[in-house]
């Protein structure tokens, strides 16, 4: 039986490093789903992927074991998505205009994804952020809610506001694509 | 992309993976450096923990400078006062301990409210133990408690820098307006026990002069003009 996260995070904050690996293994796809929803692009959510394991490595001594380890993380996935997009406005409201734009090379990235970055992208970020940890992540409600610092309520409230508003969306074609 | 069903534009999502190459830097960063640690304590422990450190530190202040308040007030008046100061530190030492970890269940009173009501504390404490509005030479020694208190506040706040870097704050503000108004207090308890001039117009305008002014370069941080970081 392989070991449950709760028990991979003790071990790593016993200093073992093949838990550490295994922790990584598990738990990264998830945490780049949930960045790649929030920000539609692979590349920056790989950076803030990057961004979040060393935010947590440096905060590992708050983790309460037996705890469950999912809110915990994603409470630091919350700040560092909020500290990602505050820099990011930064920069960009700081660029110079060029005449003509250097060539680049521009990673492949499937169709659905850059679609649904575009409905999310037309959430308020409280909802866009529940319902990928929701729908996206698979986390239960009373996890979401301890990841958000809301009540279960809340976080019903917000997940039904973003259904009904993502479905308006998708009954419409789309227009004016940020890819 | 018309009449899109939500599931099946999630399966995409809930397939994509990250470059191995990427979680291959990242699992050998975080291996690289990694060292045991201990979980932090329980709330209630980290609070107990951070008010002992808070009486030690207003002590550590107040000698050297003499215990000349501590002399000046009665038993009741000291009791009273000490009561007071403690019992606003432990509360805001607890919510620190909160907002330090991530994932806490959320809180039914905001960090601002909880900071306003231990003003409120203080000044009615102070109000009621020292009926007095005189206000002889009020400006003069005021500002020589106000420069005290603001320097016994610094150590304070070096202290509970330290203690937030264990953990994360995801509320920073939440957390910075609570460790602004801690730091503030062990000024507040220092200046309790040094200053003999048991006036309450004089303990009211400089003594809590010491958290306000560790709430207002909070704000000013929190709200400071942001530098481009690339």
């Amino acid at each position: 039986m392989s070991p449950s996260l709760e028990q991979l995070m003790t071990r790593y904050q016993q200093g073992d490093r093949e838990a550490a690996e295994a922790l990584v293994d598990a738990v990264s796809p998830q945490f780049f789903r949930f960045f790649l929803g929030c920000v539609g692009d692979r590349a920056h959510a790989e950076d803030l992927l990057q961004d979040f394991w060393l935010r947590m490595h440096a905060a590992r001594r708050s983790y309460r074991p037996p705890a469950p380890v999912l809110p915990w993380m994603y409470a630091i996935a919350r700040r560092v998505r909020v500290d990602g997009y505050r820099r990011t406005k930064r920069v960009s409201g700081h660029e110079v205009q060029m005449d003509e734009l250097p060539e680049v090379p521009v990673p492949a990235q499937r169709k659905d994804e850059r679609e649904l970055a575009v409905f999310l992208e037309q959430l308020p970020e409280s909802q866009q952020e529940v319902i990928l940890m929701l729908k996206v992540s698979g986390l239960t409600l009373e996890e979401v809610a301890a990841a958000t610092r809301t009540s279960v309520g809340a976080v019903k409230q917000k997940a039904h506001r973003a259904y009904e508003r993502l479905r308006s969306l998708m009954r419409k074609p789309v227009h004016g694509s940020p890819f | 992309m018309e009449a899109h069903s939500d599931g099946a534009a999630f399966d995409e999502l809930r397939a994509a993976e990250p470059s191995p190459a990427r979680v291959d830097a990242i699992r050998n960063r975080i291996a690289g450096e990694l060292r045991p640690v201990r979980p932090l304590p329980s709330n209630r422990a980290l609070a107990s923990a951070l008010t002992a450190a808070f009486v030690c530190l207003s002590v550590a202040c107040a000698i050297p400078i003499r215990l000349k308040g501590y002399y000046a007030m009665t038993k009741a008046q000291m009791l009273a006062d000490c009561a007071a100061i403690l019992l606003c530190a432990f509360v805001l030492a607890f919510r620190l301990a909160q907002e330090i970890v991530p994932g806490a269940p959320p809180k039914r009173v905001s960090a601002a409210s909880l900071v306003a009501a231990g003003f409120a504390v203080m000044a009615a404490t102070t109000a009621l133990l020292f009926p007095d509005y005189s206000t002889a030479q009020f400006v003069q020694k005021g500002l020589r408690c106000l420069t005290i208190g603001t320097l016994c506040a610094i150590p304070a706040a070096g202290l509970l820098w330290r203690v937030m870097r264990l953990g994360m704050l995801t509320d920073r503000a939440s957390g910075l307006v609570t460790a602004a108004a801690l730091a503030g207090m062990v000024g507040v308890f220092t200046l309790a026990l040094h200053c003999p001039i048991l006036t309450a117009a004089h303990i009211l305008a400089w003594h809590l002069t010491v958290p306000a002014l560790a709430l207002a370069s909070v704000v000013l941080f929190i709200r400071r003009p942001r530098i481009p970081t690339a």
